[in-house]
């Protein structure tokens, strides 16, 4: 093969169809290693595919329906009273973050979240129904007169 | 003419902050409304407390 490389013009037409048959069939055997080589890796693929699925399965299990809901109700929000520090109450559209990262809330039609009224999830320490109070020395404004407890007009 | 003091009817719940955040207190107009935000809050904070708040 080098000789006819090297001198073509010194090959002969027999020599040079041996050798491009030679060739030929060289290629064809890489061919076929190829396809072998391939087919194996399909069903290699075939066989860790499980595995791949099963590491992607968790986000759809996940997908609990009473967290979803969870989630449609704390977006989207209601309209509450809020109180402040003073016990002054405000009314304010309170919602969490599409990522559920931050209770917002904000004046209804404003755009704005007000930071007075705003926490993040990571700074909650529990929610409680009521006027409980919550952990040592914690107040509540509602045990306040000016704050939940409202004058009432009694003769 | 006298003022006693009476406790709103209104439903309440405290999102109780950790020392530096703000605690915020409210006011729910219905009952079923702050049920359902105690139990969702509830949720969804015990969910990122257990580090399975995935969304």
């Amino acid at each position: 093969m080098k000789t006819i490389l090297e001198n073509p013009a010194n090959a002969d037409k027999q020599t040079i169809i041996e050798e491009a048959k030679i060739t030929e069939n060289n290629l064809n055997v890489l061919l076929q290693n190829k396809d072998i080589v391939e087919s194996t890796q399909i069903e290699e693929e075939k066989v860790n595919a499980p595995e791949k699925q099963e590491e992607a399965a968790p986000t759809t299990k996940q997908l609990d329906p009473l967290v979803k809901d969870a989630k449609l109700f704390l977006v989207a929000g209601t309209i509450v009273k809020v109180w402040d520090k003073q016990g002054v109450p405000k009314e304010m559209h309170l919602y969490m973050t599409y990522d559920l990262d931050e209770i917002q809330s904000k004046k209804p039609f404003s755009t704005q979240p007000e930071k007075e009224f705003c926490l993040k999830i990571e700074d909650v320490a529990g929610v409680v129904k009521g006027y409980e109070k919550y952990g040592p020395g914690a107040t509540s404004p509602f045990a306040k007169p000016k704050g939940l407890f409202k004058k009432s007009k009694s003769s | 003419m006298s003022h006693s003091l009476e406790p709103s009817r209104k439903v309440t719940f405290q999102v109780v902050a950790k020392p530096g955040a703000n605690t915020l207190y409210i006011e729910c107009a219905s009952p079923m409304d702050a049920n359902k935000w105690v139990e969702h809050l509830t949720k969804v904070i015990g969910l990122y407390q257990e580090g399975k708040l995935w969304i």
